[in-house]
């Protein structure tokens, strides 16, 4: 999940949060797709930021990241000073497990959300679509 | 050296040089202790100053606070946060005005201290979180005054950060005799701001040793050690915080429960990433 300006904002991206203005009123739902179209009506609703899934682009800001892995990695490092004690240890070992987990949840979410995308690139493979998808 | 620590201490501490807050604070702490005051009245006074309405207003907005975009007048903020949330913000966005540009990494901090407190607190089951958010909001308002105060030693804090590896708060030791926590009781009295917020500021950092409000001061140390995991804006230096475990035992929190508060906290970061002075 990532805050981009919207000059930034790609057609396939998808919302991670809905887009909402000023008001109150949501004028774009979480999880839609970003078109072309899409990406000039927000500007021209002088939306300026959106929140997109994933970490799409590189701003080089550490605030807001939500990059699991990164913060696993960061965990030795800041708990550096505090090697020789038990207790400050286990809360290291505990918190490395905790990142570790959330990673690895997070890139089997993203992993899955590729396939499914992947999948509905392609629907010209025998099946037909029209009654495919009856809820 | 004994000497030094004495001037320093005295320049810190000297009342005339402390940032000045707004007029209408003083005017409208008045109003407060005055039992016929109506909010109405309170809210008319902030309302005079135009630009401070607009500040409080984007705040109390703010996810921090729980009522994202719903609050539209200073009378609405004051009822649904009480008065001493509404100072509490008043306080901190004017002292921070100063120093807006090179503290910008501490004003992020303080904002996803305030959030992460919001969250302990909520789930401690404690009462009105949003006492608890901007107690974590003013946490670190001791580094901005030495910033102020004292722009060359505020350097050589920074430097000694650096040299020494060493935590903030113990650079400040080594170089003004004391620390932000020293500083944040002192300025938390000359402000008056009420005996939670005070314990919070001066007891984020040994919150075992608070006498009142303990539970005050340890969700604020919570809260401070969730958001150096995360490296969220910066407290001055890049280490984690000592975990007491005092403070979790407190509030009755298991290491699932900081968990479930760090999930939180990471869902939320996002949508106070860019919130500005």
């Amino acid at each position: 999940m990532q805050k981009i300006p919207i000059n930034l904002a790609k057609p396939g991206m998808k919302l991670a949060r809905p887009v909402v203005k000023d008001g109150g009123i949501t004028v774009m739902a979480e999880g839609m797709e970003l078109t072309e179209a899409l990406i000039s009506r927000l500007d021209t609703m002088k939306i300026d930021k959106i929140v997109v899934q994933g970490n799409p682009v590189d701003i080089g800001e550490s605030g807001g990241g939500t990059a699991f892995d990164e913060r696993l990695a960061r965990m030795p490092h800041l708990f550096r000073h505090y090697k020789q004690d038990k207790w400050m240890s286990r809360v290291r070992d505990r918190m490395i497990e905790y990142f570790r987990f959330k990673a690895a949840q997070q890139a089997a979410r993203e992993r899955a959300e590729q396939e499914r995308d992947e999948l509905m690139e392609e629907p010209e493979n025998g099946e037909t679509v029209e009654n495919g998808g009856e809820a | 050296m004994e000497d030094l620590r004495t001037t320093v201490k005295g320049q810190i501490l000297s009342i005339q040089d402390l940032p000045t807050l707004p007029g209408v604070l003083d005017e409208v702490t008045k109003l407060v202790e005055d039992p016929d005051a109506s909010t109405e009245a309170i809210a008319k006074v902030i309302s005079r100053d135009q630009v401070l309405s607009a500040k409080v207003l984007k705040m109390v907005n703010s996810p921090i606070y729980g009522f994202p975009g719903r609050i539209g007048t200073i009378q609405h903020a004051l009822v649904l946060l009480g008065f001493n949330v509404i100072r509490g913000i008043i306080i901190s966005t004017s002292v921070f005005d100063m120093m807006v540009a090179a503290m910008k990494g501490l004003w992020e901090h303080s904002l996803g201290v305030a959030t992460a407190s919001n969250i302990v607190a909520k789930n401690a089951g404690f009462e009105d979180p949003e006492e608890y958010a901007v107690a974590g909001l003013l946490h670190d308002l001791g580094k901005v005054v030495t910033a102020v105060q004292l722009p060359e030693l505020h350097d050589t804090i920074l430097a000694t950060v650096k040299e020494r590896d060493i935590t903030y708060l113990r650079a400040e030791k080594a170089v003004l005799g004391f620390g932000h926590d020293r500083i944040n009781a002192w300025v938390a009295r000359h402000w008056h701001l009420p005996g939670n917020i005070r314990e919070a500021m001066s007891r984020h950092h040994s919150p075992h040793l608070a006498e009142f409000y303990k539970p005050v001061a340890c969700v604020v140390h919570i809260a401070d050690f969730m958001v150096r995991l995360f490296e969220f804006g910066s407290s001055g230096d890049d280490q984690t915080a000592y975990l007491r475990p005092e403070a979790l035992k407190e509030l009755g929190f298991k290491m699932s429960d900081l968990e479930r508060s760090l999930d939180e906290l990471s869902e939320q970061m996002i949508d106070i990433a860019d919130l500005s002075l």
